[in-house]
């Protein structure tokens, strides 16, 4: 293992160093009885005293550690990205390929994770979730969507997304007296491992055309062999796999019911990690392996099957989201929408090549800033003792904390796509892109899908700002922890910095 | 003469079985046991092809992997269970049906 190696693969390696160690520390001072509380307790809550101060107190400052570690992780990722240090790809094993697309990933996955895990403090502990395990877990998962996005080749890939899923289900389930989250963890657990057994038979098929496990030499393997119908059946169920780990109509049954049942940082997780390192490793995928013509172009090459779930999920997606009640509900259907934009650039990457794979990945960072935020708000709101979780719950939660009601209100119109927040651009960029390579039939219908999103995102904003609490209902306040704040803040910067400043991030 | 079709219509056949089930039965438990089924059909299409076309070792390491894998994936399915049979006392999949819409 060369020194270049070591550096390329540094982000994964603290967070899964900072992992085993957490889980280490804590197990030795769950023994002696202490909390590495006077290490690390820099910023105080205030608001509602906790009854347990010590439980109360462990729970920040480990969500304050694996904050730390993961946003350090992110910072290191972003560093090798903006330097280019490393000059160009580095091969790993045969198994991993850090090249600029890994390194992108890398940072999201690790920011997302960071976003999770700072806007979790308080939330455990209302939840009464085992934050000893939560933070751990969420980490190893996150490790495991990094080194998704870094696979090269298909047991990598496999295992990498084994790693990420298996911690997604443990994290959805993590609130065990919760008959929601047990039933959320179950029907995400068996449509993953469904979606996981298909995946592999179709990665059997492919391997048995040729023979190798490398992306690359099963790129070229299959560039030769044609459209066989076992090249097809295979790759046919690998795309079928990653729909359903992307969310993408018609394979989106457990996405409402999982984002609803799990805690609200673990839903802030599946939305913003998950998604983002299914999309990588799928844009690695179908521009490496299914490179040639037949199985790219039309008329049955993945393009044109993607065309396909990309329509139905934008508008499957915000048609559903409209009627929804719960605030979660609503933000799992509008992650089933956005994947439906992100399939439209994943499309035009079969024309585009390499250049539309900017716009996905600037459109993902986009997503995951407006997403953690929105998330953190829900997770900052609280209602009687437990969260609000109903639109109707924030009635009026605009005009009595106006800066929260602000940020949510800039979160969700980045989501709309409203200029000049990040939403805009990455559709912009999606579309025009799309518009350049002759598909302008899916960016209209992508500008007619998102002009149905604006009901409801902005239906909840009215909800804000104009409608007032219901006399004697509970209303939701906010619980005020600096660390919900911070993340409030990180992904507001980040939204407002990638809308008006978006040029850095794209090459 | 066992020939890589006879492999491969065994694959299929342990695949679709664990497919069908899957789809059909509403215990968590046998829905467990057919993902595992529909993960050994893709092993034994592995090994199968592996062996035909011993070019690199790949499929074997993925099938030794895999089956790792699917352990573990079957602790975790499991421990979700326990916890959906401590809130139904069962271990039904369509019983669990408190979110809707």
């Amino acid at each position: 293992m060369t020194l270049t190696t070591f550096i390329a693969l540094s982000p994964i390696l603290i967070i899964a160093a900072g992992a085993v160690a957490m889980i280490f520390v804590d197990a030795l001072l769950q023994k002696s009885g202490k909390t590495a509380g006077s290490l690390f307790r820099s910023i105080h809550t205030k608001g509602e005293p906790p009854v347990d101060e010590i439980s109360y107190a462990s729970s920040i400052d480990r969500a304050l550690v694996s904050a730390t570690i993961l946003g350090a992780a992110a910072i290191v990722s972003a560093v090798l990205w903006f330097g280019g240090q490393l000059g160009g790809v580095i091969e790993i094993g045969g198994a991993l390929q850090v090249d600029k697309l890994a390194l992108f990933g890398f940072m999201l996955c690790a920011l997302g994770g960071s976003l999770a895990s700072l806007m979790s403090s308080h939330h455990l502990y209302e939840i009464k979730a085992d934050e000893g395990q939560f933070h751990p877990v969420l980490m190893l998962a996150t490790c495991g969507a990094m080194l998704l996005c870094a696979s090269s080749s298909f047991i990598m890939f496999f295992l990498a997304l084994e790693t990420m899923s298996l911690g997604a289900y443990i994290l959805t389930g993590m609130r065990r007296a919760s008959p929601r989250s047990t039933e959320g963890a179950m029907k995400y657990f068996l449509m993953g491992a469904f979606a996981s057994a298909i995946l592999l038979y179709g990665l059997a098929l492919l391997y048995g055309e040729t023979g190798v496990s490398s992306f690359e030499a099963m790129g070229k393997g299959l560039a030769g062999a044609g459209a066989k119908p076992l090249v097809m059946l295979g790759g046919v169920l690998v795309l079928v796999g990653l729909a359903f780990k992307v969310s993408a109509v018609p394979f989106h049954m457990w996405t409402p019911d999982a984002y609803q049942g799990a805690p609200t940082p673990a839903t802030s997780f599946m939305a913003a990690v998950v998604k983002t390192a299914a999309f990588v490793v799928m844009l690695r995928f179908l521009s490496v392996v299914l490179t040639g013509g037949i199985l790219a172009g039309p008329p049955f090459g993945w393009a044109s099957v993607l065309a396909v779930l990309a329509v139905l999920t934008m508008f499957w997606g915000n048609m559903a989201a409209l009627k929804q009640k719960n605030i979660k509900r609503m933000l799992a259907f509008s992650s089933i929408a956005h994947a439906g934009y992100i399939l439209i650039g994943v499309v035009t990457m079969h024309k585009a090549g390499e250049a539309a794979m900017a716009g996905v990945l600037y459109y993902l960072f986009a997503y995951l800033a407006a997403n953690a935020g929105a998330f953190a708000i829900v997770c900052s709101a609280v209602k009687g003792g437990s969260e609000a979780t109903d639109i109707d719950d924030y009635r009026g939660f605009g005009r009595r904390h106006p800066l929260l009601g602000a940020a949510m209100g800039i979160f969700l119109l980045s989501m709309l796509g409203m200029p000049p927040l990040a939403g805009f651009f990455g559709k912009l960029y999606i579309f025009a892109s799309a518009v350049e390579h002759g598909l302008w039939l899916l960016a209209v219908l992508g500008m007619i899908a998102s002009v149905v999103s604006a009901y409801y995102y902005i239906g909840v904003i009215v909800v804000m700002f104009m409608r007032e609490s219901e006399e004697g209902k509970p209303v939701a306040v906010p619980v005020r922890s600096g660390q919900i704040i911070a993340a409030i803040l990180v992904a507001l910067i980040l939204v407002l910095q990638l809308g008006l400043y978006p040029t850095p991030w794209l090459r | 003469m066992i020939t890589l079709s006879h492999c491969l219509v065994l694959s299929a056949v342990l695949f679709f079985t664990g497919m069908t089930g899957f789809l059909l039965r509403r215990n968590m438990l046998v829905s467990l046991m057919c993902i595992e089924l529909m993960m050994n059909g893709a092993f034994v299409a592995l090994v199968s092809y592996n062996r035909f076309n011993p070019l690199t070792q790949d499929g074997q390491v993925m099938t030794l992997i895999g089956i790792v894998i699917a352990a573990a994936e079957a602790a975790v399915g499991l421990a979700i269970a326990v916890n959906l049979y401590k809130f139904t006392g069962e271990v039904r999949t369509d019983r669990a049906s408190e979110m809707k819409g």
